[in-house]
């Protein structure tokens, strides 16, 4: 009996640390995403369409994550965690990729040359076309 | 009779367990896509500007496709297809931005460099426009050239209403004047026979070889003949002035024998009526030159040095 319940308290130990490292792996995956949230708006995402998009969408994953977790679905919520973190991330990436275009096209406006062979305007609608699912 | 198909409840049975298996191992629409994309991002310049984030797409992917073949269709291989397709995304975002920095720095490259763009344009204008004007004067030489072989004779464009006589030239080491040479001289006997207001100023010349002095003495005497010859042809003694020049203001090289042929000659210069001394081509060197040349032809005057004690003319 007391065999019995030795190997009772090594399977509970044993769960329950798998359970607090998958939430502590949660943890530091939110704290991670909420990062590249913040980024993203100091980048200034939200003053462009499609960043403004997908920081909207990582905002709403970052919910349905701290949802999944605490309904106890960890793998869920780390997943979630995870997209929100890229779209952010992605959102960033996008509004640094649309000032420097605009960058771009200021300078060969200066030039007095509108040739420019840069891609002007939204340089995320090539994206949009294949990959997009906002 | 109407023809009927007729359809085996077995058979119907397997077609409907066929696709309902088809269905159920075709990759989800995310899949595709995150396929379709990373695809795309991988042939693009995002492999080289953006190798990790490719490689978090490439990573991403192989776990949609694993959890495709654990649970097709699943949550989880929609999530990773999901990752997969952004992380190519933010891949190809950084090649644009990468692109479009290039893109800044070539302009900022042109427009530094626009100052020197422009300074090179308008000298190129301005040499075109020389060469236009070089081939103007070489042209309008030529035609002159061409006037002065024909008569012997040329109006310069350099000084108004002068006039230089030319062709009349000499043998090595002579004064003598040739039957050609008088008979340039004789038309310009009758022309100044006709114009008695005109005066003339002879000047003599020699080619580059031999002593200074002597050529100096050379060119006097070929001056003197052709003043002597006009004398004869009753032009007025005071009419004609003599310069001698020696081996200066050559009109040809010195190195080659019709080019010294060229040089051993008489230049005869109608000044204008006021009887001011004349000059071909008028630059102020030149004329100091010949200031210089009159000066030691006066020098010489002594007669010092004949053209028969040189051994070379």
């Amino acid at each position: 009996m007391h065999q019995l319940n030795r190997r009772f308290v090594v399977l509970f130990s044993l769960l329950a640390s798998a359970g607090c490292g998958a939430a502590q792996m949660n943890e530091s995956q939110q704290r991670s995403a909420s990062y590249a949230l913040h980024a993203a708006e100091l980048e200034g995402a939200s003053h462009h369409p499609r960043p403004a998009r997908l920081l909207a969408l990582a905002r709403l994953e970052m919910m349905r994550a701290a949802r999944a977790s605490d309904d106890g679905d960890e793998s869920g919520a780390t997943l979630l965690f995870e997209r929100a973190k890229t779209d952010a991330e992605l959102a960033r990436q996008l509004t640094r990729t649309l000032d420097e275009q605009e960058k771009t096209r200021v300078a060969w406006s200066k030039l007095g040359n509108n040739e420019s062979s840069s891609p002007s305007g939204d340089g995320d609608q090539e994206h949009n076309h294949r990959g997009g699912t906002l | 009779m109407n023809a009927r198909i007729i359809v085996h409840p077995l058979g119907a049975l397997g077609l409907a367990m066929i696709a309902s298996a088809c269905q159920a191992t075709a990759p989800s629409p995310e899949l595709q896509t995150a396929r379709d994309v990373y695809l795309k991002a991988e042939g693009s310049r995002a492999a080289m500007v953006a190798p990790a984030d490719l490689r978090e797409a490439e990573q991403a992917l192989k776990s949609a496709e694993a959890a495709h073949q654990r649970a097709p269709r699943s949550q989880t291989e929609r999530s990773y297809a999901y990752l997969a397709m952004r992380k190519s995304q933010l891949a190809m975002a950084k090649a644009d931005a990468d692109t479009a920095r290039a893109e800044q720095l070539h302009a900022a490259q042109l427009a530094a460099a626009r100052p020197y763009v422009e300074l090179l344009e308008e000298t190129r204008g301005e040499l075109a426009e020389r060469e236009r004007a070089l081939q103007e004067s070489e042209r309008a030489l030529a035609e002159a050239n061409g006037a002065r072989e024909e008569l012997g004779v040329e109006q310069s464009g350099a000084a108004e209403g002068q006039l230089t006589i030319s062709g009349v030239f000499f043998e090595t080491e002579s004064a003598e004047l040739s039957p050609e040479a008088q008979s340039q001289l004789d038309r310009l006997a009758d022309d100044l026979l006709a114009h008695e207001d005109q005066r003339i100023v002879i000047r003599g010349y020699a080619d580059a070889r031999g002593p200074r002095r002597y050529n100096q003495a050379l060119s006097r005497e070929r001056a003197q003949a052709v003043r002597e010859y006009l004398l004869s042809r009753g032009v007025a003694e005071d009419r004609l002035r003599t310069e001698a020049l020696g081996k200066r203001l050559p009109v040809a090289r010195n190195d080659t024998a019709s080019g010294r042929a060229n040089n051993r000659r008489v230049e005869i210069v109608a000044a204008r009526a006021s009887g001011a001394a004349a000059d071909d081509t008028a630059p102020s060197a030149r004329r100091r030159q010949e200031r210089q040349a009159t000066d030691q032809e006066r020098q010489n005057v002594s007669g010092k040095d004949k053209p028969g004690n040189s051994p070379l003319r």
